[in-house]
């Protein structure tokens, strides 16, 4: 009865799983498609790509967050070319920084630090370079990137990459030199796993195991497990994982207190309040940091 | 009388039920106490507690309302805890469990109490600007159908009062309900009085057994108790040959009023109360932006409708994406009032017309940002009403 009165509406009824699994099939298919040019440095292509997936799919929120920050990426990249004012520069390439860090766009990182460095030649933008140069296995040139620098200019950061990177280059006794003439009283978390990870490299297992579980201390609860794979799978710390003791700095608690944000239900109560999205606190800090 | 208010008892009761369990609505933010709670924190940041809203307002406007007009008969009629406590003392009663009688003067001392729980609950809420003890809140476990934030001292709670309603009368009503403390000034000026003729009274004392809240009612000449609930038990319970019990208007106009008033302002009040917020409710998000001094231009309105601003959070996310600093930044925005909730909430937007249009403020809450301060990228949760999140970029960023 129904068939004969409505045959439109049943057979739409009929076949609308089957629609919404092939736009969703489609969609992921764009989507690796806008991964795979993005790999590439098609970002215009991968912009396309993502906008289709969105269309196929607008319910994913991965495709969709993905697709609103390339969107943002592909006219900042072009601003940059054209942008003559250092400080917005610096600002822009900050933006495009982040992006590709986070999306394992190291040749892009590169490029972008190489410019960063050409322009300042200063020891935070060479140690952001050499940072690159070493996760791309480019130790050669990131001896050369920090060895371009004065020694009033050297920091503890860039003497301890220097460090890493003669040790990835197999000068193990420069690198243990380099790393026993370090004080690691003042350092932050990143400086610490850096160092932690020059000791593991030239074998000063005790030393590294130490800044490591300082590191760990001084890490915000809610990053902790993630970084703690993270040093799991790192190959500068592969000596490291083979100790009995590292199970121990394994087990290290934050020292930092930080709520569990659950969407705005306890703000009131979150030590990070004031650092938080939206606070008037954060807008302060950003307005210094100009 | 006890019928009927028997019957508007269990409309609301059944009212909550339905709301929390078939509709699956937010009851909180019908809780007149929730207003108290938002109160502080609306006055002093313009914004409510998060799972509140400014119908808590309205309905704590009503039961105030209702306190000046008819004491504290929000108890006896409309409160679902209030019913509940009454019906299981009925219960306890018709099962055989004797009500135990507390003392005059320990009575005293234990109505002492909600003025306690009042003051620690509104320290705790009003300077840490959370609903501090909603996780051991009986009743949020029951609106909330066991919320993500309930604990098991809650269900202590909420078997403490079972249990102690079975043998005492409405002891949690009596002694520790918070919102019976706010009521307290307002019911003792209420306008209407339970009053007793003494010449036709014999001193029976049946009106004093069978008030749920202890008022000595056969010794006074009018009761004016902020306890009092008007449930009209003692009116019932007075021999109707002698008639000495009587309700209306404070002396000295003494009119005799039917007890089905007090029922219908009851209804009335609540009713005017929710249609109220229904149809003009004021917004429960509100932030001025510092620039407001330096307008200079015509001030215009953007109403827009946004999807996510479900919460306070949601709603001080979104005056972030307003306030940034990139090439989307609005330097005419205003302010921002919003009525958070589930869907689509509503969000005004007043800007320097001068300086931003309602497109700009459209494009501002829905690109992602990169925060500097952070050095992270923030993709808006938002999606806003008229803005094509997948066309072309606008003027601000064209042709680049």
């Amino acid at each position: 009865m129904l068939l004969r009165l409505f045959p439109g509406l049943v057979l739409m009824l009929a076949l609308a799983p089957a629609v919404r699994a092939d736009d969703a099939a489609k969609a992921a298919d764009e989507y690796a498609r806008g991964q795979a040019l993005l790999k590439a440095s098609d970002f215009n292509g991968a912009l396309a790509a993502y906008t289709a997936a969105v269309k196929a799919d607008p319910a994913n929120e991965t495709y969709r967050h993905e697709h609103a920050l390339l969107r943002r990426v592909v006219p900042l990249r072009a601003k940059l070319l054209k942008q003559r004012d250092a400080e917005k520069w610096q600002a822009l390439a900050a933006a495009l920084r982040s992006y590709y860090a986070d999306h394992g766009l190291l040749e892009e990182v590169l490029r972008l630090d190489e410019e960063a460095y050409a322009r300042s030649g200063d020891a935070d933008t060479a140690a952001m370079l050499a940072d690159t140069q070493i996760r791309m296995g480019r130790d050669a040139a990131a001896v050369e990137t920090l060895g371009g620098l004065k020694a009033d200019e050297q920091t503890a950061q860039t003497r301890t990459q220097m460090g890493i990177a003669l040790a990835h280059a197999g000068r193990t006794d420069e690198a243990r030199a380099i790393a026993s003439g370090l004080a690691d009283d003042k350092a932050g978390p990143g400086l610490l796993y850096d160092m932690a990870r020059l000791n593991s490299l030239v074998a000063d297992n005790a030393k590294a195991l130490a800044q490591l579980t300082r590191c760990f201390e001084l890490t915000r609860p809610s990053r902790l497990a993630a970084f703690k794979e993270y040093t799991k799978a790192d190959k500068d710390m592969s000596g490291l994982v083979a100790q009995a003791d590292f199970a121990n700095v394994l087990a290290t608690e934050s020292k930092l207190k930080e709520s569990d944000c659950s969407g705005g239900t306890s703000c009131a109560k979150c030590p990070s309040r004031d650092k938080c999205a939206g606070s008037s606190g954060a807008k302060t800090a950003a307005k210094d940091t100009k | 009388m006890k019928t009927t208010r028997r019957l508007i008892q269990l409309a609301f009761l059944t009212l909550t039920v339905v709301g929390v369990f078939v509709v699956r609505g937010n009851a909180e933010r019908w809780c007149p106490f929730g207003g108290v709670e938002a109160l502080y924190g609306y006055v002093t940041e313009g914004n409510v507690l998060c799972a509140l809203a400014v119908t808590n307002f309205f309905m704590l406007g009503a039961v105030l309302v209702l306190a000046l007009l008819v004491r504290r008969a929000f108890c006896a009629y409309a409160c679902p805890i209030g019913t509940i406590s009454e019906w299981l003392g009925v219960a306890g009663r018709r099962v055989g469990l004797r009500t135990r009688l507390v003392p005059a003067r320990a009575d005293a001392y234990l109505r002492k109490g909600k003025y306690v729980v009042l003051a620690i609950i509104l320290y705790f809420t009003w300077t840490l600007g959370e609903l501090e003890f909603r996780a051991a809140d009986p009743c949020y476990a029951l609106i909330s159908r066991h919320g993500e934030d309930i604990t098991l001292w809650a269900y202590v709670v909420a078997g403490l009062i079972v249990v102690g309603a079975l043998v005492v009368t409405m002891p949690f009503c009596r002694w520790l309900c918070p919102l019976g403390a706010v009521l307290a000034p307002f019911s003792r000026l209420g306008f209407t009085r339970i009053r007793r003729d003494a010449e036709a009274c014999s001193g029976c004392a049946r009106c004093t057994s069978v008030c749920p809240t202890a008022i000595p009612v056969h010794m006074l000449d009018e009761v004016r108790a902020a306890r009092c609930m008007t449930c009209f038990n003692c009116l019932a319970a007075c021999p109707p040959k002698r008639g000495a019990l009587s309700w209306g208007p404070a002396r000295p106009r003494g009119a005799k009023w039917p007890p089905w008033i007090a029922a219908m302002a009851v209804l009335v009040v609540l009713s005017a109360a929710v249609t109220w917020a229904y149809v003009a409710p004021f917004p429960s998000f509100t932030r001025v932006s510092p620039a407001r001094a330096a307008a200079a231009g015509e001030p215009a309105v953007a109403r827009l409708r946004v999807d996510g601003v479900t919460c306070r959070g949601r709603a001080t996310l979104l005056a972030y994406f307003l306030e940034r600093d990139d090439e989307f930044a609005v330097d005419g925005f205003l302010k921002i009032e919003a009525w958070p909730g589930p869907g689509r909430a509503a969000v005004d937007i007043t800007y320097d017309a001068a300086l931003a249009d309602a497109d700009a403020i459209r494009a501002a809450l829905s690109e992602a940002y990169f925060d500097r301060a952070t050095e992270t990228w923030r993709v808006s949760p938002f999606a806003v009403e008229g803005y094509d999140a997948l066309g072309g970029l606008g003027p601000a960023v064209e042709g680049l």
